[in-house]
């Protein structure tokens, strides 16, 4: 993936420090790539690509502008180009936002001795850039963090890592972008850790779109403190290996999170999601619902596991995971799967996989609509209402939005009806 | 809550109700595994050539290969050097009748409550009961002949019809399926085999109870059954086995093909000793068991109650082959103390319409793991596949654990799969409204208990049910704290 | 009109409805009562062209056209409007967008111009409040968290709205307490006219008492046993299906 020379040649940022790379980089040599014998990776191989040789990102100069970026424009955003941050198209910081610099790099780079898995080795010995998130105050517009490319050409490696802190009793809202090129070949890492004090509470929101980008692995810890809550909702349109890892300590008592995740796979799209909550305190709370499609060729996996320790009573946990097959050549699988140690907590789990719900298509059918168009409104009903979860409308509505284009639903079709029209329309 | 566990106490003090040893002289090779011990088991039998190829090519991909360890379980190493792979009661001549069966042996079983020379008139039952590696009794032979039906010690299927045990032998578990199945097949001693002829519905439940007798000695058993075209068959298997301080290693095999509109129900009661309450001793369970629905229309039906057992390992699968055939499987795993069951099954679905249905009812106490681990795979073709899978589990310890890793893999958008789990504990207000009806803890917990896997339960044939449920209670050993 | 001639219908093999007749003129109103299984349900699933029931013998015309062949859609745009018994729940689709849209299909068919979104809307407020519903069912997933009765009066503005010649309403007053059955009898009798046909599919005659059908059939086991006026109902309310079932047998 990459050989030792590219490694040698890597353009090393101001405040680095080449010795912890260094170990990094020997650490990351010492594992093997993980094959579909690892359990971990089952039904992801990484064959392919052990075999491409990335070039190391160059923070070229880059022409992409406010108008390349098909949101909504955030106010409060930070931009990353091909894994470095872009000061012109980033609007402000806050004093207590620290960029990977002299000053930020310890604080991001604690976590860096403990790094276990493949990618993330690799992701401490590449390192681009990142940021270090101070919340300490409640902030009422979300926090946009955007990943932009630009043409790189051939392929090209970036490598992020984050760290975002709470505060006590801080509410702070994020929205990360993954805007890929629609053509990359890309390899990108994404590390981000999580920590949330006492009574903080840090809703985050994933989105990778990208009409066909290239290989992704994203890790998100999250480590809760006492009656803090995070929630993460995870946007996935899908790439030719999106993977997506999310680990949550829910540490101390009434800590609790929600996970949500949708993953819309077309064409030779690879979505692996996989999402492991560990309850390790008295009432704690875990609530996960993952939703996929696969059309097309494309695949979908959902590996959840949740842990429920002796140590954690009066816990609950929920999980789910539904899925429809729209064609023969696609594939799911799940493995919604619990471990659990204390008997007196509530736990349940569910999954499913099949195809549109029959009853309900033959519902809308003896109502007029024809086959297709009833088929294609249960399978946006299938993804939007997941999307009810979010507290955000004006996000929501910019995501109906996105699917609807995404899995090229016919748009005069399904007409915006979700929002209540204003007052003075209504009476 | 403390008056009634104070009674509970004394149950969970109860010993091993079928701990003992019966003393009868053994044939028994000395320990230790090689090309010449597969020769010898062989040859101890008499058996034909394609026999010995078999169990040769079997052995030499078994050196091939290590121990899996991905179950969710936890024993000191197994020492196959260190075990004794033949062991067979003597016997002179072979009995002809009942009377001529050692009289200990039949003792034995009247200990365990199951009144072999009983059963032949009592319950209708045929047993072919295998004391260790042997089969030394089998009745109502003659009955079943005169049906066509064969139902024989393994190692008379061999002597006796060397061309069906040629032509599906291994033919749905190879020997290279696994580690256990690969040193199954090098070194099996006898098991049952079973054939049912075209059309033909046997007439009475087929039963084997098997013992684990002599010490240190591996038990190897193979069973095999086919239900041909139309045919019907309900197997029972029961299982109890002595007390002992050394781990004892049980690797079976068992495979079922069913033809076109065929069906076997194949019932277990497992209750192989679980080693002390420090977690001493105890049975490692290590079963291969899988049905192949070759034919269309053809119902492979699993039904287990598996109380026993140090360690469990199994998974009785069923492949789906044949356009609307139908695979079940329906379990309790029942674990206290430092039991640990890691079981389930597999559904794999190739023929279209196939339809699989999973109950799983785990129940964990003291400080034994229980993990129901469960495979639903359906390929492109199976058009119209149908899964319901539910997975529930049970816990009464404060120091146990129940876990689920259901596997879930489809390949066809005409395919429907449902999977549904929770997991609970008996609650004090249950307990409570039944102490105030005058039910004392003790019996609340097995009605309790009882209900919990009435699902389950009621797929069992009936003699078999009342055994179950009185399993139950005995192991439940009231683990409420 | 609705002419069902010695309709056979079998789901898996097993026969559900065996050898129906029946006519159903423009303005009448019909009531099919019967016990539970007698296959009431079956056959407004297959009026409306529910797939996995098979048609093993006998015809369905409506206004002249062979319903067999036709696609439930295609059904509905002929007229016909099946009142669900248990109407289904769709996340994620507005209760708005169905209405609009099955609206629209209607218009389509009939070469209208799609409906503006202002005139839809007084459209249907204006149902709505016949049926004292209030606007936020409008933006709620359709039928999702519904209430028994919830369901059941949307089915009805959805009648409403579409105004199909043909409703056949599949225990509608099931689930109903008194004011809601009130207000849905009154929703249907405000749909009665010369043009219209209704077939009601019901247990009971309370539905009756405010709806007041002109013909009144029994179904028992698949066959018609009988057939009367309004006071039919107030006979098998007092004296149940069985005395009925035995004279059939009887005869």
């Amino acid at each position: 993936m990459i050989p030792q020379s590219l490694f040698d040649n890597c353009a090393v940022l101001p405040g680095w420090d080449k010795h912890l790379r260094l170990e990094a980089w020997k650490n990351w040599r010492s594992m093997a790539t993980p094959t579909i014998r690892d359990e971990a990776w089952k039904y992801t191989s990484l064959a392919r690509l052990e075999k491409m040789v990335f070039s190391p990102s160059t923070p070229a100069p880059s022409t992409l502008t406010l108008n390349d970026i098909p949101l909504t424009f955030p106010e409060n955003r930070f931009c990353f180009i091909n894994g470095v941050f872009n000061q012109r198209l980033s609007a402000p910081l806050t004093a207590d936002t620290y960029l990977l610099s002299q000053r930020a790099w310890p604080k991001i780079a604690t976590q860096y001795q403990t790094a276990q898995s493949y990618f993330e080795r690799l992701n401490a010995a590449m390192l681009n850039d990142g940021l270090y998130l101070d919340i300490q105050n409640t902030t009422n517009t979300p926090l946009y963090l955007m990943l932009l490319e630009d043409k790189t050409g051939g392929l090209s490696q970036h490598h992020l890592r984050h760290r975002i802190r709470v505060h006590a009793g801080v509410k702070s809202d994020i929205v990360i972008v993954d805007l890929g090129l629609a053509d990359s070949s890309s390899l990108t890492t994404h590390v981000i850790d999580i920590e949330l004090a006492e009574g903080a509470t840090l809703n985050c929101t994933h989105l990778k779109k990208a009409s066909a980008p290239g290989y992704a692995i994203r890790q998100t810890h999250a480590h809760l403190a006492k009656n803090s809550r995070f929630t993460h909702f995870n946007v996935d349109f899908g790439a030719k290996l999106s993977r997506n890892e999310i680990v949550v300590l829910l540490q101390e008592n009434n800590a609790s999170c929600q996970l949500n995740g949708l993953a819309l796979a077309r064409g030779q799209d690879h979505i692996d999601n996989q999402t492991q909550i560990t309850h390790l305190a008295p009432s704690t709370q875990s609530l996960a619902h993952y939703r996929g499609m696969s059309d097309d060729k494309a695949c979908h996996i959902f590996h959840g596991h949740v842990l429920v320790d002796a140590n954690a009573p009066d816990s609950i946990v929920n999980q789910q995971s539904k899925n429809i097959l729209l064609t023969s050549k696609a594939q799911v699988y799940a493995e919604p799967q619990l471990e659990i140690y204390n008997k007196n907590i509530q736990c349940v789990h569910g999954a499913t996989v099949g195809d549109i719900d029959e009853e309900a298509l033959f519902y809308l059918r003896s109502r007029g609509l024809s086959n297709e168009i009833a088929r294609q409104l249960l399978i946006f009903g299938f993804a939007r209402s997941l999307l009810e979860t979010l507290d955000d409308n004006t996000l929501q509505n910019e995501l109906a939005e996105w699917i609807k284009t995404h899995l090229a639903l016919d748009s005069e079709l399904i007409l915006d009806c979700y929002k209540e029209p204003d007052h003075e329309n209504t009476h | 809550m403390t008056k009634p566990n104070q009674t509970l106490e004394t149950l969970l003090q109860q010993n091993y109700e079928h701990g003992f040893v019966t003393d009868i002289e053994s044939d028994t090779l000395p320990p230790g595994l090689n090309a010449d011990t597969v020769r010898a088991i062989s040859a101890k039998k008499n058996e034909p050539e394609f026999m010995l190829a078999w169990r040769l090519k079997a052995y030499e991909h078994w050196c091939q290969l290590t121990e899996p360890h991905w179950a969710h379980l936890k024993y000191t190493p197994i020492d196959y050097q260190a075990i004794c792979y033949y062991s067979a009661p003597k016997l002179k001549d072979g009995p002809k009748s009942l009377d001529e069966v050692d009289p200990k042996l039949i003792e034995t079983y009247n200990k365990l409550g199951i009144p072999l020379k009983e059963q032949e008139w009592l319950a209708g039952v045929a047993v072919d009961a295998v004391f260790d590696s042997i089969s030394v009794a089998t009745t109502f032979k003659d009955k079943l002949n005169d049906m066509g039906i064969i139902f024989c010690s393994f190692s008379d299927a061999v002597q006796n019809h060397p061309d069906l045990v040629q032509q599906y032998l291994g033919s749905v578990v190879p020997y290279t399926d696994n580690f256990f199945a690969a040193l199954n097949a090098a070194v099996f001693s006898d098991g049952s085999f079973v054939y049912i002829p075209p059309g033909v519905r046997c007439p009475m439940e087929l039963s084997t109870y098997f013992r684990i007798n002599a010490k240190s000695t591996g038990q190897f058993e193979r069973t095999l059954i086919i239900a041909d075209k139309g045919a019907y068959v309900s197997y029972l298997e029961g299982c109890t086995a002595p007390q002992r301080d050394e781990n004892q290693l049980h690797a079976a095999v068992v495979e079922l093909v069913a033809l076109d509109n065929a069906q076997i129900k194949y019932s277990t009661v497992q209750n192989w000793y679980p080693g002390d309450e420090n977690g001493v001793g105890g049975i490692y369970n290590f079963v291969t068991k899988r049905g192949e629905c070759r034919g269309e229309h053809s119902k492979i039906s699993w039904t287990q109650v598996e109380t026993g057992s140090a360690i469990t390992w199994k998974y009785p699968s069923v492949i789906l082959k044949g356009d609307y055939s139908v695979g079940e499987f329906y379990s309790v795993a029942l674990t206290n103390h430092h039991q640990q069951a890691d079981t389930g099954t597999k559904m794999v679905h190739i023929g279209k319409h196939t339809k699989s249905t999973i109950v799983s009812k785990g129940i964990s106490a003291g400080f034994a793991q229980n993990t129901y681990r469960g495979l639903v795979k359906v390929l492109a073709q199976a058009d119209g596949a149908h899964n319901y899978t539910r997975c529930d589990s049970l816990l009464m310890g404060t120091h146990c654990g129940a876990h689920t890793f259901p596997y879930i893999e489809s390949k066809n958008s005409r395919a429907r799969i449902e999977h549904e789990a929770s997991t609970s504990k008996i609650s004090e207000d249950q307990l409570f409204y039944l102490a105030q009806r005058g039910i004392d803890t003790e019996n609340a917990v097995s009605m309790i208990v009882n209900g919990f896997c009435k699902e389950v339960m009621k797929t069992l044939p009936m003699e078999f049910a009342v055994e179950a449920r009185k399993l139950l209670g005995l192991s439940l050993e009231g683990s409420i704290g | 009109m609705l002419i069902i001639n010695k309709l056979q219908v079998s789901i898996q093999n097993k026969a559900i409805l065996k050898g129906i007749d029946l006519k159903i003129k423009p303005g009448e109103v019909h009531a099919i009562m019967g016990p539970n299984g007698s296959g009431k349900s079956t056959l407004a699933n297959v009026l409306s062209g529910r797939e996995e029931y098979d048609i093993t013998a006998g015809t369905l015309h409506y206004q002249g056209v062979d319903l067999a062949p036709l696609t439930p859609d295609e059904r509905a745009h002929l007229g016909l409007f099946l009142s669900f018994q248990y109407p289904v729940e769709i996340p994620g689709v507005s209760n708005l967008y169905l209405l609009k849209s099955a609206l629209n299909a209607k218009r389509k068919h009939q070469g209208l111009d799609e409906i503006d979104a202002i005139d839809f809307l007084s459209v249907v407020r204006e149902k709505m409040k016949l049926l004292q519903m209030d606007d936020s069912y409008l933006y709620r997933d359709v039928n999702t968290g519904f209430s028994g009765g919830e369901k059941k009066r949307n089915e009805i503005l959805q009648l409403l709205l579409l105004e199909p010649s043909l409703c056949i309403l599949d225990e509608t007053d099931s689930g109903l307490d008194i004011d809601a059955l009130r207000i849905v009898a009154k929703g249907i009798n405000l749909m009665r006219n010369e043009n219209r046909s209704i077939l009601l599919i019901t247990h009971y005659q309370r539905l009756l008492d405010y709806i007041k059908p002109d013909v009144v059939h029994v179904l028992s086991d698949g066959k018609m046993i009988a057939e009367g006026d309004y006071q039919l109902a107030a006979v098998l309310e007092a004296e149940g299906y069985e005395p009925f079932i035995q004279k059939k047998a009887g005869d």
